[in-house]
This record gives structure tokens, sequence and C-alpha cells, in this order.
């Protein structure tokens, strides 16, 4: 029963002072609101002795009903269904009755006959702490914002492309704007004759060695970067001449 | 069995410091968190009132599980030792929230296995009810697959044995006492174990900081911080905020690399629909089972409860500064946003890679020996229950008994007006057939847990091994299976 006043006290005083002292019969709806747990329309029901209440269902898409659950003082228990016929009880004795659904636990409410008192505040760690769901990205709308920045579509770009030949290979230094895989081409007579690829970031100075010995000859040497995006710059040429 | 009760109540304390405290809180937030003897003081309060809202998404960092260490190791088995208890966990900024979790943190550490070395993990239950720990996906000894009715007393401790002798995949272990899984595992009880294997290597995928599990779980909270349940039975719960890896709505610093991040549903009853920035390809590689035969690109991945998921991303091809979302597309307003990948510089040169070839060949299986036909169904004549072929949990009662290393054809069958995650223990099952379409390729490796549809047919094929013994297999939405929604089988030989 500590669960029992778990749903929204602030409505208890205005209900009670509202409650038609002299209607025959109160209706209390079931809810069923988007995104939060079900509910009834009224947690608290002011009336008195004699008079009925109803328990009314439609439009409901979850399967409901209303039930005296472990209370002791009364005993009733409506049709489960999807969506559940109405149920009804005549309260003829003064005293406070607690109501819930069989099958939410979050459809709890209470029914007070006569000069009975309201029941006490529940604690914090019985009371709803709503998230409202409003992100901080764009507070003006309320929108999710799925994506800023995007897709990398920036060529990395290659300067001061210099080629030449060193002891035991091929001395290569530029510059690219960003991250790249360098790849190095060497052709002669229009056919690739060797690949090499670098890892480079900024100013690179180094040898692409010759292992194989390339033969004594003059080469057009193309670089052209990637970047970790996949886009790719413009081919630069420069020319060597191997001994 | 002992009752069992929210981890909250032990609680009420805070109320009171709640109430009280509430000027020396404005205090705070007027004099800031600067000074007091020129010294930084963070307290609660303050950092609870400077935060934008405590539900604002991305306005903390991915948290991390720490990763269990084993006490020993000997014989080619690794022996761990975790405590079942009580523990508080930041979750909302400036509260603490009362959690059960092993080790006492939410969600429990990750545990890191190998194929082919077995783990010997000893659970201590120090909460003042039965417990017991489910090896979900695993394929484990029937004394040791955490079976509803085999609990650890309070105070007692039990030596799970697991093999670990399957291909790597994304496993998890959870409370699975029976009747109450709804409440135990929504406050804390469970944890990710992670089975790694040769293959995985030589496939070059994203390993270390790289491979990241990411635990989804939907809550909601009460004023003083705690969480917040109430038990939907015919829904399954739904909270209003969304956690992964136990923060609302994180974000995570990724560089510009691939990244593995396997995606876990630990929510009671919760579907989602992931989905990455506006429409970006994510590249699926296993499911619950593990590999998938193929690589698969999607933009949008579906996930009821208990469903595994690894999904490939190349942040490579995002800029260095972009703020990427991931968000569930089957969520209202307030559990739509799932995680944020803020992409930064750096990163150096990718050695993983993203397969394009066979990852891995399925086993054929056996001709089936049997069909079988379950309708899931809600039954109101007497209280509430959910039924498997009219049905409830019986634990005194085999409801099939397939031969071990044989097939079956098990048809899932729901009526009913809600999605229901079906779970076999122990083993695993390839998905036939769906009367709503064909099957996804996503879906075409091994599964132990599929979403059924409302109105749908599911045809799958489990393969009853490699165990003999009595499991059982039930709907994992976790209201139901606890409103009976499961039946037993026993493999025999």
């Amino acid at each position: 029963m500590r669960r029992r006043h778990a749903v929204l006290l602030g409505l208890a005083l205005p209900l009670v002072a509202a409650a038609p002292a002299t209607a025959a019969e109160v209706e209390v709806k079931a809810v069923e609101p988007a995104g939060a747990e079900p509910a009834w329309d009224k947690t608290l029901v002011a009336i008195a002795p004699g008079d009925t209440v109803v328990w009314t269902f439609t439009g409901t898409t979850q399967a409901h009903n209303v039930w005296s659950g472990t209370s002791t003082n009364w005993s009733y228990e409506s049709t489960l269904a999807t969506p559940a016929p109405p149920g009804s009880f005549r309260f003829d004795t003064t005293g406070s009755y607690h109501f819930v659904c069989r099958v939410h636990a979050s459809m709890q409410g209470d029914v007070i006959v006569g000069n009975a008192p309201p029941p006490p505040p529940p604690p914090l760690s019985q009371q709803l702490f709503p998230n409202d769901g409003t992100p901080p990205a764009v507070p003006a709308t309320g929108e999710l914002v799925l994506e800023t920045g995007g897709l990398d579509t920036t060529r990395p770009t290659l300067s001061g492309v210099r080629v030449r030949r060193a002891r035991h290979g091929t001395r290569v230094s530029f510059r690219v704007s960003e991250l790249s895989r360098v790849t190095v081409r060497f052709k002669r007579g229009g056919k690739i004759v060797k690949t090499a690829k670098l890892n480079a970031a900024g100013r690179y100075r180094g040898t692409v060695r010759d292992a194989k010995r390339l033969r004594a000859a003059r080469y057009r040497v193309d670089l052209r970067a990637e970047d970790v995006a996949g886009n790719r710059s413009e081919v630069h040429s420069a020319r060597v001449r191997l001994r | 069995m002992d009752p069992f009760r929210p981890p909250a109540d032990a609680w009420s304390r805070r109320d009171f410091m709640r109430n009280s405290m509430g000027s020396f809180a404005l205090l705070c937030t007027i004099g800031g968190t600067e000074t007091l003897g020129g010294k930084k003081i963070v307290t609660s309060a303050s950092r609870r009132a400077k935060a934008a809202s405590p539900f604002a998404p991305f306005q903390r960092d991915l948290p991390l599980m720490p990763v269990l260490s084993p006490v020993r190791s000997e014989r080619g088995v690794d022996v761990y030792d975790v405590d079942i208890r009580e523990g508080l966990a930041d979750i909302l900024p400036g509260f603490q929230t009362p959690i059960y979790g092993y080790e006492g943190i939410y969600p429990g550490p990750t545990i890191r296995a190998r194929k082919g070395r077995a783990a010997i993990v000893r659970q201590s239950n120090r909460l003042s009810f039965d417990t017991n720990v489910h090896l979900h996906g695993g394929y484990v000894p029937a004394a040791h697959d955490g079976h509803p009715m085999d609990v650890i007393k309070p105070g007692a401790k039990f030596d799970y044995s697991y093999p670990n002798d399957q291909d790597a995949a994304f496993l998890w272990y959870h409370d699975h006492a029976h009747g109450r899984t709804a409440k135990t595992l929504y406050y804390g009880l469970l944890g990710a174990y992670v089975l790694h294997d040769e293959r995985e290597q030589e496939l070059d995928l994203p390993r270390d900081e790289y491979d990241v599990p990411l635990i989804l779980a939907d809550h909601a909270f009460n004023r003083d911080g705690s969480f917040r349940y109430a038990e939907n039975v015919d829904l399954g719960f739904r909270g209003d905020t969304i956690l992964v890896n136990g923060a609302v709505a994180p974000r995570m610093r990724v560089e510009r690399r691939i990244y593995r991040l396997r995606f876990l549903n630990a929510s009671n009853a919760r579907s989602y629909d992931l989905r990455l920035g506006n429409g970006r390809a994510m590249v699926q590689i296993a499911s619950d089972g593990g590999l998938l035969e193929r690589a698969i690109t999607r933009t949008s991945v579906p996930l009821h409860p208990a469903e595994r998921i690894e999904l490939l991303v190349d942040f490579r091809q995002f800029r260095p500064g972009s703020e990427i979302v991931l968000h569930n597309d089957a969520g209202e307003p307030s559990t739509k946003a799932v995680m944020r990948f803020d992409v930064v510089r750096g990163g150096g040169v990718e050695e993983a890679r993203i397969p394009r070839g066979r990852m891995r060949t399925l086993e054929r299986l056996p001709e089936p020996n049997a069909s079988r036909r379950w309708d899931l169904t809600l039954a109101t004549a007497s209280g509430v229950q959910w039924q498997i072929a009219g049905r409830g949990f019986d634990p005194t009662r085999i409801d099939v008994r397939p031969r071990l290393g044989s097939t079956e054809l098990w048809q899932w069958h729901n009526p009913s007006n809600r999605v229901h995650p079906m779970h076999l223990h122990g083993m695993l099952f390839r998905i036939v057939e769906r009367s709503t379409g064909v099957v996804h390729p996503g879906e075409r490796g091994w599964k132990d847990t599929i979403g059924v549809q409302p109105g749908e047919t599911v045809t799958v094929q489990p393969w009853f091994t490699p165990y003999r013994g009595k499991y059982v297999f039930h709907c994992h939405a976790l209201e139901h299976g606890d409103k009976a929604m499961m039946l037993q089988l026993e493999v025999v030989a």
C-alpha cells in the first residue's frame, strides 16, 4: 500500500472542494496519455454516502479494470478486457476506499466517502519526476537536431611537391592539408613501374626506398593524397632522373 | 522466498534531506562552486542547480562499465568473484539513485571472455531476497543456466560455470529468479558478457577502445531521483527517459575511426528503431548469436527487448566537430534521443576494416523432427496472465521434450496486440519465415531472441544442442515473462 498515493497529489484539494455533494453518480475515466503511464482522470473522488462511482474505459487500447486491490475495507473487481466495460460501485459507508487497475500499477486512486480526511501527501520517493523531453539543442522548437557538421567532402590539398634522387631511393617532400594516405607512383613511358603509400599530415619529408633498383632513366612521379574520409586530392607530378 | 522490496525503500531519509535542505541548496546555487576558503567545492545541490535539466540529453559523457578482472586463473579457467548487492548510481546530476547491482553498480561490470577458455563466476547474494544469474545467449549446462527456480538464497553463493565453447558473441547476464525479473532488471541486475574469438581478429574488426558495449534501457524517476517503477502487465513498463550505460542520453567522443558498437536492449519492454543522424549508413556485422555470414549495410535498425546487434560505424566520413545523434524513431518526444557521437580530430591511421567478404559460414541444420505452434495470448478470465499455447509457466510441468542435437520448427503466432520478444535459453535458433515479409538479412544469423510483432507468425528453427536438461523459453517483455509467459523444455538424449 505504500504506493497508493503515488499519483498527483496536487489534484486532491480542488477535487475535494469541487465534488458535487448531491451527485448520485461520479464518473472516473481511464486515460492513456502518449508517452506516460496510464492513469485515471481523477485520482481522488469525494462523494456522499449512498453515491455511486462509475469507472469507464472508452477509447483505451490496453487491458484495464478497476479493482479494490489489497484494500481490506471493500472488495470489488470489474471485468478485465480491452476495452473494458464500465465498472460501478455504490459506497454507503463513510471512509476512504483505494482503487487500482489490476494490470497497471500507475492507475491508483481513492474514493473519499463523507467527511473522511483526504490521504496524506506521498513522499518524494513516490512522486513522479517527469521528463518533459525538451532537448536543449534548440529549445525554441523542441526539435532534435540530428546532425551538425556532417560529411567531410573537402578534398585534401598537396603543395610544395618535390622529388629528388637520394642514395637508396627517392627523396619525396610535400605538404598535405590533413591526415592522408599519399600514393606515390613512378611512371616511365606511361607505365606504372612502382607504387608507394605514405601516411602524412602537414609537412612530410622522407625517402621512398628502392629495393628493386629501378633502372636508370627519367621518371615521372605522381602524388595523390586521400584523406580518412576517402576524399582525394588532385594529382601532383614531378620528374626525377634515377641512376 | 523473502519478499522483494525496491532499493529506494532504504533511502527514505533522502526525502527529509531534500525537503529540509532546500534553502541550503539555493545558497549553493547563488554562491556558485568557486569559493569557500579558496577551494573548489561541488555540492550535489549546486550540480543539480547547474544542470539545464537532469533529463536534458547529451549533457554527460558516455560511461563505460569497468571490465571485471579474474580473481585467479588456473588450468585455463578464469575465476571471477561478484557480489550482488545494493548500491547508489549517479544517473541524474545532483541525485543518487538507489540500485541493485552486480558489484553494486549499474550496469554491472563487463566480463570479457575468450572462446575455448572457460570461466567460473562466483556470485554472492548480498541482497535480502533470492536471486540467480542467467547468461543470456550462452551455451551453458542446465544447472548453470539460471533456471527461474534455481536460486541463490540471501547470504549464499553459487559458482556459475561457463564453458565459453561457442563462437564470439555479445551475451549478457542478468537476474532470472521467478516472477520478478521486471523489477530486478529494472533496478539494475544486468551486465554485458563479451565473448571473443580468433575469427574476429582475422577479420581485423575494431578492438579495445573502439569496441564499445552500449546498454539501452528506458527508465522513469521519482522526485528524489530514485527509479520509478509502475507495473504495466499489458504493454510492459515504459519509461520516459533513455539511459545508455546508465547515463541519460549521453554523448560519446569518437575519433575518425571505425567503431564496433554493440547494442543491447536491456529495457523491460520497449522496442527501438535506431537511426544515425540524417539516415547515415551503419554496417551490421552480428546479431544475438555472433557474426552474420556477411556484413549488411542498414540505415534503420529495429531492436526488441533482450536482442543484441553489432554495428560498425565509420566515423571517418564525418568532419571533425560533427555531432551525430543516434535516435529512436519508435520513441515519444522524450525517448527519441538515444546518444550523440561527437567527432573529434585525430585517431591516426585506421588498422581495422569493414569486412567485405564472407565473415563466417553458418552450420547446416539437421532436418526438423517436429513442427509446433505456440499462440501468444493474454488471458483475463481470472486475474491476468500471458500464455503460450494456452498455458502459463508451471515449474512442475515439462512442456516439450526435444532430442539432443535435433531441430524443430516452432511457429510463434501472435494474435495479441503487443510485441513479444521470444527467448530460448541455453540454445540458439535461426529464423525461417516471417508472415509479414521476407526475413531481413540482418536476422539470418544465429538468434536467441526474436521480436514477434502483433498479428505476425514467425517460424524459427531451434537447434537443441549442446546440453541436455531443463531450460525455459519465454517472452522477454519482462512483465509478460513474470506473469507466466514462459514454458519449460527438457532436452533429452
